[in-house]
């Protein structure tokens, strides 16, 4: 009976080893490496890597990257959450309709649709150009290349993520549980706050999850939108792996990426109450 | 209605062009214990939700206590609701879902704990306080809810099919228990079931609804005795239906002519001679012999007899081909066996006639 059990989860385990633990291990192992000009890394063992790894600089970006990506979450998370429960509110075949909207986007690469934001929004793109047109604005707006770019351009590419989940758990919510509270004397945001509200938390938790991973370590968008000039964690990785060619500085720092995101993690589930993190 | 508690008028109501509610009109008195029986679909649902406050009618009105509550939202109205799945929230714990209403009024702490305690005696669930919905039993969820109803002292209690997922020995008990909360308390009650034998035992009175309207609004003895519709006829107690026409009227009593034969009943204002008109006979008062009865000439053959718990049912046909049930405690041995030639008949006072042509 256990060795049955234990086949059948084999798969499992197999690629959990090969596809996420045997490729951190390699990371790790480079971080603790030096830099070779010709071959990449050399096989001198350091610590130095984590030692620059706290620069001013360094922290500066840090810092920068935690925010945009609370804030990303935070964003997604305001927008998706009233979203989802429109969503959820309308008939069945209305919801079915939204929800393949919400999905379309998927069909096509964020970063393909990130370029197309950029040709909307640059200096003499679409939008800029009917405000001019319709005399609405006599020059150009400065949409891109700034933190409120980037930050959109995540919110958008993430929103999804958070919709998605938080509209399954709002789905699944037994109608007559609302009822039951208006009945019993709560007005409509009593209703929402009280019960409405905690019982999607485990939706609202897996939102956070999978809109604040990602987003912390995402560099495209802050490339393009934000025009590369103001880096994030995901900028200075992506930086040092080929701009320098600097595969250990890049390991040590995916490896900070690792640890500040599980930390994160971490801290919310324990806010959270150490609700489920259920997947979609 | 004097002390009329709660009133609804002219309810109306469709959903997407199916009308649901055509006219209804119901007064409820002061600690009656009303229940509106009716087949799934009929819009009993619907007319416990508009006095809710959950739904909003398309016309009519609801007036509480001689106050007009129809544009009120369920928080606002003094009436409380035991849902059919109970409602019970999840993520609170039995004590905190009998308190929820009382913490929305911003009851003091201990108050809350001592009414939410008395409440659970009340229901025979005590020191449940901290067990979590999920923990509890069907029965016990049951009490729960209503208890968490009944904490607030509401002017009407609204029951929409308390005990349909109970099983039977329960919904027995349960029975009992519900009548007997109800005069203690007394709350009034108004009680939605389509299980005719739970709204024999415990209404007061007996709304019977069919497609959005009432058919009969009367007693539970009116309401089996003296149906006053083919529907209601059907569809309260067992029994059988015969179709035909009044062939005279002698003082008290009526004689029908149906194709399988003649009957008695007792006189029914809006009978005619030469008129239409159905007589209803429930399956344990209709009787059968070797002889004709005076009055009677309904020729049956016994086909079966088939035990149905303490009763002993019997199938029998009509010379039209028709079935009917007799159903009585009688041994097996001492009934005619099947194949066996018989005559029907009844008391005249037991069978009830329905003037007019059939719908």
């Amino acid at each position: 009976m256990k060795k049955r059990a234990l086949a059948a989860l084999a798969p499992l385990y197999l690629t959990t080893v090969t596809l996420v633990l045997l490729p951190m291990l390699y990371v790790l192992v480079l971080s603790l490496l030096t830099r070779d000009e010709r071959f990449g890394v050399t096989g001198i063992w350091t610590l130095d890597n984590y030692r620059q790894l706290f620069s001013p600089t360094n922290m500066a970006i840090f810092l920068k990257s935690l925010k945009v990506a609370l804030l990303t979450t935070l964003f997604t998370l305001a927008a998706g959450y009233p979203f989802a429960y429109a969503m959820a509110a309308r008939p069945k075949q209305q919801r079915n309709l939204l929800l393949l909207l919400v999905i379309v986007p998927f069909w096509t690469s964020a970063l393909m649709r990130t370029y197309g934001w950029m040709v909307l929004l640059r200096s003499n793109g679409l939008l800029n150009s009917l405000l001019q047109w319709t005399g609405l604005t006599d020059a150009p707006i400065k949409f891109l290349f700034n933190d409120g770019a980037v930050l959109f351009g995540m919110v958008y590419t993430f929103l999804p993520f958070m919709i998605l989940p938080v509209y399954n758990a709002l789905e699944k919510q037994d109608l007559s549980l609302r009822e039951a509270a208006r009945d019993l004397g709560a007005g409509p945001w009593r209703t929402f706050l009280t019960v409405t509200l905690p019982l999607t938390l485990p939706g609202v938790v897996s939102g956070f999850t999978m809109v604040f991973v990602p987003s912390i370590g995402m560099f495209f968008i802050s490339d393009l939108m934000g025009g590369g000039t103001d880096m994030l964690l995901g900028n200075l990785i992506n930086h040092y792996l080929h701009g320098g060619r600097d595969w250990p500085m890049g390991a040590a720092l995916s490896m900070l990426l690792v640890a500040m995101t599980g930390l994160t993690m971490g801290l919310w589930r324990r806010v959270s109450g150490g609700t489920e993190l259920g997947v979609l | 209605m004097e002390n009329c508690l709660l009133r609804v008028e002219n309810l109306t109501k469709s959903f997407e062009g199916t009308s649901v509610l055509r006219g209804l009109s119901l007064s409820v008195a002061q600690g009656e214990f009303v229940t509106l029986l009716g087949p799934s679909g009929c819009g009993k649902t619907t007319t416990l939700r508009i006095i809710a406050g959950l739904t909003a009618p398309d016309q009519g009105r609801v007036f509480l206590d001689g106050r007009d509550v129809t544009s009120l939202p369920p928080e606002q109205r003094p009436v409380n609701t035991v849902f059919q799945n109970y409602a019970l929230f999840p993520h609170m714990n039995v004590g905190r879902n009998i308190g929820y209403g009382l913490r929305l009024q911003r009851t003091p702490r201990g108050e809350i704990a001592r009414r939410v305690k008395e409440m659970l005696e009340l229901v025979q669930l005590p020191g449940f306080e901290n067990r979590m919905p999920q923990q509890l039993s069907g029965g016990q969820r049951q009490r729960v809810a209503i208890a968490r109803a009944v904490v607030l002292g509401p002017k009407v209690l609204l029951l929409d099919e308390p005990l349909g997922a109970l099983d039977l020995k329960l919904r027995q008990q349960m029975q009992g228990e519900l009548k007997q909360l109800q005069k203690r308390l007394g709350i009034t009650f108004v009680y939605i079931t389509h299980d005719q034998e739970e709204a024999l035992n415990m209404s007061d009175r007996i709304a019977v609804m069919n497609q959005g309207q009432f058919e009969q609004v009367g007693t539970p003895e009116q309401v089996y005795e003296r149906p006053q519709t083919r529907f209601v006829a059907g569809f309260v107690g067992e029994g059988s239906l015969f179709e035909g026409v009044v062939e005279a009227i002698e003082g008290e009593t009526v004689r029908l002519r149906a194709p399988s034969g003649l009957m008695l009943a007792p006189l029914r204002p809006g009978a005619q001679v030469g008129q239409p008109a159905a007589v209803s006979v429930h399956a344990e008062r209709l009787r059968y012999a070797a002889q004709p009865h005076n009055g009677f000439h309904l020729p049956a053959r016994v086909k079966s007899h088939r035990f149905a718990g303490s009763l002993l049912r019997t199938e029998l046909e009509l010379s039209t081909g028709e079935i009917v049930h007799a159903s009585g405690l009688e041994p097996v041995s001492s009934l005619p066996p099947p194949g066996c030639q018989v005559y029907l008949y009844w008391a005249r006072a037991s069978a009830a006639l329905i003037p007019g042509d059939k719908p």
